[in-house]
């Protein structure tokens, strides 16, 4: 594990025992305070550009309120957020944390002031619902409202406390025994066994590796996170579903990284495909915002355009197929092609790239 | 109950459900502590916001524009 990621979790932990120990009124500003302390510690660029973000936020909404401009307010702050994110990689010399999570979420609240359907929340319960550590690094990019329902019901419950505790504990299991030691074993079993092949096929293998590495390094410190959570008392939206029992690459979508799934279908695939009245439009901005959260690169536009294709097939084929697999082959098969094609983005689109003239 | 408790329970006798657990639970703990010591590149994976910046004048991948 790297050193950061123990840091964060063992500081995750002691949020915890604080969260429990201070007196409940100021429980989450405690804890608020904890986490800008330990990410200043590791990475004092993240803290000012969360503590920044989370503070400028509720006063670019106070002043939309006072001049009436909440649209021209909205556009603004989220281009200076977007903005801040993709240049945020080439500022040298630094760790980086957690960004990617809270500058969705600062925008989860932002559009949906835009949109009434939440009131500003001001700065001191923005910064309690953004200061969270457990939730700093893989997030799930969770929302204010569910967050402060959670909080209000807040009780102590031993069973949860436990629960909690095990779910953590197999969530590091998960990503430092599987999604590293094992992952990285048979990672270099397959590079010997494909040594052979031509490249593509051995690129092929490898990406559907990373996949598979992927997701126990993520839903581990995901379980991680909300392992954290529901010690603290709280049921945090999951970010998994089983994504490798999905029978179709739509299925997948719905399974996997669910919290940024519903983000880019609630603020980008809507607002498109009302707007144009074209699902199609809004499944291609969907799919944009998504890649583009990965990474602003060349690599991940194209990735989007995998992925849309990926989709208009799976839904193609599910009206043409007038048959379907008897349940116990499709629960096989389901799976394997979406994890082929999912894996087949990577040396279909590296190529397609050194092809393009730089 | 937490969810590991409940499914030894439905094998093994309440007297060792106790004890169980708690090599279950100490068997995890050691295999963190022997593995964990195993970095990773974590830049590998873009969903752990967890990483160095390349800086501007850094040669970059593929990936990048």
């Amino acid at each position: 594990m790297a050193p950061e990621a123990l840091i964060l979790s063992l500081g995750g932990l002691a949020g915890v025992a604080l969260i429990w120990i201070i007196p409940a009124r100021l429980a989450w500003d405690g804890l608020a305070a904890w986490t800008v302390l330990v990410l200043a510690l590791l990475s004092p660029m993240s803290a000012v550009w969360l503590v920044g973000a989370g503070v400028m936020t509720p006063l670019a909404m106070a002043l939309g309120d006072r001049v009436g401009h909440r649209g021209a307010v909205t556009l603004a702050w989220t281009a200076a957020l977007l903005a801040a994110l993709f240049t945020a990689r080439d500022w040298s010399g630094a760790y980086r944390i957690g960004g990617a999570y809270f500058t969705l979420r600062n925008l989860h609240v932002l559009l949906d002031w835009w949109t009434r359907r939440l009131a500003n929340p001001g700065i001191r319960r923005h910064l309690r619902y953004q200061l969270v550590l457990p939730l700093l690094m893989v997030g799930p990019i969770h929302r204010l409202q569910h967050f402060e329902r959670q909080c209000e019901r807040r009780r102590w419950e031993t069973a949860d406390f436990l629960t909690g505790a095990e779910r953590a504990l197999f969530g590091a299991a998960m990503a430092v025994v599987l999604g590293n030691w094992a992952c990285r074993h048979i990672e270099a079993g397959l590079a010997l066994v494909t040594a052979q092949w031509p490249a593509f096929w051995r690129d092929w293998v490898a990406s559907a590796a990373d996949w598979v590495q992927i997701y126990f390094t993520f839903a581990g410190f995901s379980a991680v996170a909300l392992g954290l959570m529901l010690m603290m008392g709280l049921r945090i939206e999951e970010n998994f579903d089983r994504p490798w029992a999905a029978r179709d690459l739509i299925e997948f979508w719905t399974r996997w990284h669910m919290t940024l799934t519903r983000w880019c279908r609630d603020y980008v695939f809507q607002v498109v495909a009302a707007a144009t009245r074209s699902p199609l439009l809004g499944l291609a901005a969907g799919m944009l915002a998504m890649g583009l959260w990965h990474r602003a690169s060349a690599y991940y536009v194209l990735w989007s355009v995998w992925q849309v294709a990926g989709v208009v097939g799976t839904r193609v084929a599910r009206r043409a197929m007038a048959w379907s697999l008897p349940s116990g082959p499709s629960a096989v098969l389901g799976p394997v092609a979406v994890l082929g094609w999912l894996s087949l983005a990577r040396p279909v689109l590296i190529r397609v790239l050194e092809l393009t003239p730089q | 109950m937490t969810p590991l408790a409940r499914l030894l329970s439905r094998y093994l006798p309440g007297g060792a459900l106790v004890p169980a657990l708690a090599l279950v639970y100490a068997g995890v703990v050691f295999a963190l502590a022997l593995l964990s010591g195993d970095p990773r590149q974590d830049d590998r994976n873009p969903y752990l916001d967890l990483r160095r910046t390349e800086g501007p004048g850094d040669p970059g991948n593929p990936t990048r524009w």
